[in-house]
């Protein structure tokens, strides 16, 4: 067990390495020149020059790589000119490692920028998680029990509307109706948890029910599937036999090893979802890790796609290694060889 | 105390503190018509937004609203444009932080403006001529200052260097200080100008923020970028979170007395640009709670636009912007080398189309003029055959001038789904005036492209688009037709069809010589004419409308077209409630 999750530690590493290299190698391969792109009219070469000097983007791609990973482990300066450092050193940004880079759009360091945008995701994962949780399992069960009846049909057709509208038409539907037009709730903005948990629930309860409307249908419909499996097995049969609370069947026998793929599955979504939520995020104008990546990419924002890219990465990887590792301890018949 | 007297100090209080207030909110009459409401000193404005500041450092911006935004709220400069009291309504040239719009002497090289007495930045210290000589100094550090206009360099008398770039290399290095500070004087309260060519419309110029005035003590490069120091009106509460906005409230050390243009009424100003366009206007259209005290610099998308009149009605303004849409023939391909070419390319052109593509008549409107309408200088040449030319007369044209039809022609323009079907509606009309079309849609560098030499041997004719800098036409017509300081051997500049006429240079020569500026602006305009139709050296498409809304407590939002074509904030006010 040890040498395996030692093994898949590496593994990470490995391979945000290769995802980073690769974007800073897509970054400069595109046709659009990045500097150009900060250049205004009446772009001289001299100013264009003097534009991809300030952002760092005049040294070889290699090099450029390189600084970024140094920075990670040592720290950095912005901008990183020798001349202005000595002459103006209080025009310098010291970036402390781990440092992620410095954008220069909005002149602040990646590290800082992440501080504010990963608690609005974090916010909106958490909480659309644990409503779809409730419902998707809870409904799951629910349809399986009465499977073929009424509740049945109505709770997988809903989870099949659910399911196949688009995100931002929810959003939006979200937003035009009991926001703006009827005032139900306050028009979303993000406020921290800790200034007022009431406040910071009431405006994060459209984006809450925009993803739980999609994540909650699919599983619906994989606890159902899995409930149906489970209550069919032997053991239930015997269970029953020996006169067990109906209750106590369904939810210790039943439910119980069901869950196991479910919270493998919930365990991956949740740790994409930490990454961010680009479209709920932009519909909600929050400004969570989903939004900073588009935003960043819509303005050719090289250090911050390339931070965006490894915090996604990462929490995938990582959630992915951790879910790998934890069924080795709730599923029995597992064994993880190093 | 006893309860009773404590209730009625408590009610005697609160009654004077209401008649106190009472008293001391002034009533403004605006200068419009007796059914305009009057301005009321006080409340707070809100200003939503959907894109994102990238700079206000006064060196750096470059973006019409913060040009306008910065200089209404906190960067005052030499001189400005005066507000506007409805949307069409042409704005004049004052002194701002100048006693008056500037001297000229030496022929229009140089030029001199005396600072008012008075003036004084956020922390009470007086702003100098020193600071205005400082800031504009910022421009020439092209490798920290970055974003912002370079008219600093084009203009100052100071010399270059092999490569092109300037011999002062920015206060930062000091590289070449003595040479700045030959190029720009001071003496007291008086700064002096010497430019390295005349520039009679220079006081012009200097209504840019570049041109505005920079504390050395509070620089801190690019960290300053989001710094806000301020000697207008308001100041920054807080600080400024990029992407998301600030409030501004007021600078107690901004002197009323000192300035003409700006009425500051609103107490506080909150900007906010986390938004979406399109939520952003559904929340304008509905006009709630603060909402109804808000405007924005943002135009309305194409989804709201249907809303627009039904919804907002008599809160909206649908403006021509100041941009405008063209295509230039390529004087560099054997087919529009020959003039009769392009001018049947100009007959055979349907704007009507190019209208219809764009959403319609509240989203473009067409135009045979590349200066915007809301300048002086705007000629408004007639269309050659109107909205829709004439195809049957291009044929004919191109037939007499000895051509075998169809004519095979390039067209680049830049790709879009609406550019898509913007140019498959002007390709129809050009192929039943005898051409035979081939489009070329790409949006990767799409200026660096069409202006490279490699293009000029590819297309017959590119898409453009342009906007004055500020309300002059020199800002118009040299940038883009002198060949003198456009056409090099690395590519055509922003003269994209390679025009290079002798005889139009030399009227562009004459022109800027020209002292009067009506005159002056006048002769730009007859300039625009010619190209549209002597030289056929472009041929305009449409000019983009703007399409703003605001909330139903704003009072005097304006659009003030010349000056940057958004909502003036200098005499915008709220309601009481």
């Amino acid at each position: 067990m040890f040498y395996y999750i030692v093994r898949r530690v590496l593994s990470v590493v490995i391979m945000l390495f290769l995802i980073t290299g690769t974007t800073f190698l897509l970054f400069f391969a595109g046709p659009s020149d990045p500097a150009r792109y900060t250049c205004a009219r009446n772009c001289t070469t001299a100013i264009l020059e003097g534009n991809r000097k300030a952002l760092g983007y005049d040294q070889p791609v290699y090099v450029q790589y390189g600084k970024f990973v140094e920075g990670l482990f040592v720290g950095r300066d912005f901008p990183d000119n020798a001349a202005l450092r000595a002459a103006h050193p209080e025009q310098i940004v010291h970036c402390p490692a781990p440092c992620m880079g410095y954008s220069p759009t909005t002149n602040q360091t990646i590290n800082a920028l992440v501080a504010t945008a990963w608690p609005v995701s974090l916010s909106i994962a958490i909480g659309a998680f644990v409503i779809w949780m409730i419902i998707g399992v809870g409904g799951g069960v629910i349809a399986a029990l009465k499977r073929g009846r009424w509740p049945d049909r109505l709770i997988v057709g809903s989870a099949l509307i659910g399911f196949s509208v688009p995100t931002f038409f929810i959003g939006l539907i979200l937003l035009t109706f009991p926001a703006i037009k009827w005032g139900w709730v306050p028009i979303p903005h993000y406020f921290p948890f800790t200034q007022n948990p009431l406040t910071w629930a009431s405006n994060l309860i459209l984006p809450w029910l925009t993803l739980a409307c999609i994540f909650a249908a699919s599983y619906i419909r994989l606890t159902r599937a899995y409930m149906i499996e489970t209550m069919s097995e032997d053991y239930i049969r015997t269970a029953m036999a020996k006169g067990q609370t109906k209750w106590r069947i369904i939810l210790r026998h039943g439910l119980r090893a069901a869950l196991t793929p479910i919270v493998t599955a919930a365990g991956l979504d949740l740790g994409g979802l930490l990454g961010g939520a680009i479209i709920t995020e932009s519909v909600f104008s929050m400004h969570g890790l989903g939004w900073t990546a588009i935003n960043a990419v819509i303005n050719m924002n090289l250090p911050v796609i390339v931070a965006m890219v490894l915090i996604v990465s990462a929490f995938i990887v990582i959630a992915n290694m951790l879910v790998d590792i934890a069924y080795g301890f709730i599923d029995p018949r597992v064994k993880l060889v190093g | 105390m006893k309860r009773r007297t404590f209730v009625a100090g408590v009610a005697g209080t609160a009654g004077l503190a209401l008649s106190a207030a009472a008293c001391s909110s002034s009533t403004t009459t605006s200068s419009s018509s007796s059914s305009a409401p009057a301005a009321v000193k006080g409340g707070t404005l809100n200003i939503l937004m959907s894109t994102q500041t990238e700079h206000w450092d006064p060196q750096r911006v470059y973006v019409g609203v913060n040009i306008e935004a910065g200089n209404r709220l906190f960067t005052r400069t030499l001189t400005t444009w005066t507000a506007t009291t409805s949307d069409t309504e042409v704005p004049k040239l004052v002194g701002d932080m100048a006693t008056d719009t500037g001297t000229v002497s030496n022929g229009g090289k140089t030029w001199a403006f005396t600072l008012k007495d008075g003036l004084k930045w956020q922390d009470g210290t007086p702003v100098t001529a020193d600071d205005v000589k400082y800031g504009i100094s910022r421009t020439f550090a092209v490798d920290v200052i970055t974003g912002g206009p370079n008219y600093a360099i084009a203009f100052l008398d100071v010399p270059s260097d092999a490569d092109g770039s300037s011999s002062y290399k920015g206060p930062y290095a000091k590289t070449g200080q003595a040479l700045y500070d030959k190029a720009v004087t001071v003496s007291g309260n008086t700064i002096t100008f010497n430019l390295k060519q005349v520039v009679n419309d220079f006081n012009n110029t200097v209504t840019m923020t570049a041109f505005a005035a920079f504390k050395a003590s509070k620089d801190l490069g690019d960290k300053s970028n989001f710094d806000i120091f301020s000697n207008g009106p308001y100041q920054l509460d807080g600080t400024w979170t990029a992407q998301k906005g600030g409030n501004f409230v007021r600078n107690p050390n901004w002197d009323q007395a000192t300035d003409t243009v700006r009425k500051a009424y609103p107490d506080k100003i909150t900007w906010d640009e986390s938004l979406t366009a399109e939520t952003m206007y559904e929340r304008l259209i509905a006009d709630q709670g603060s909402d109804q005290f808000a405007i924005t610099f943002d135009q309305a998308p194409v989804t709201a636009l249907s809303n627009v009149q039904g919804g907002a009605a008599g809160r909206n303004s649908i403006v021509a912007s100041p941009y405008t849409r063209y295509l230039t023939p390529n004087f560099k391909s054997k087919v529009m080398s020959n003039d009769k070419a392009r001018q049947a390319l100009a007959l055979a052109t349907d704007r009507s189309a190019y209208v219809t593509a764009v959403g319609g008549p509240t989203v473009a409107q067409p135009t045979n003029s590349v200066i915007n309408p809301a300048l002086p200088a705007f000629p408004n040449t007639p269309l050659p055959a109107g909205d829709k030319g004439d195809p049957v007369k291009a044929k004919q044209m191109l037939q007499d001038a000895g051509f075998t039809l169809p004519v095979k022609i390039t067209v680049a323009y830049r790709k879009s789904d609406t550019y898509d079907k913007v140019f498959a509606g002007l390709k129809a009309g050009w192929d039943a005036g005898g051409f035979d079309t081939q489009l070329d849609g790409f949006s990767a560098n799409y200026y660096a492209t069409i202006q490279s030499v490699a293009s000029a041997s590819k297309y017959d004719a590119m898409w453009a688009g342009w906007g004055a800098d500020y309300p002059s036409a020199s800002t118009d017509i040299p940038p883009l037709f002198d060949s003198r300081i456009n056409i090099t051997s690395g590519g055509a500049g922003q003269d994209y069809g390679w025009f290079d006429n002798a005889d139009f240079n030399k009227e562009i020569d004459a022109t800027v010589l020209i002292a009067d500026q009506a005159a002056r602006e006048k002769a730009w305009g007859t300039l625009d004419t010619e190209l549209a139709t002597k030289y056929y050296a472009v041929i305009p498409l449409i000019v983009d409308k703007f399409v703003f809304v605001h909330g139903s407590k704003v009072v005097g939002a304006f659009v003030n077209g010349a000056y940057t074509g958004y909502y003036d904030p200098a005499t915008i006010s709220v309601k009481a409630s």
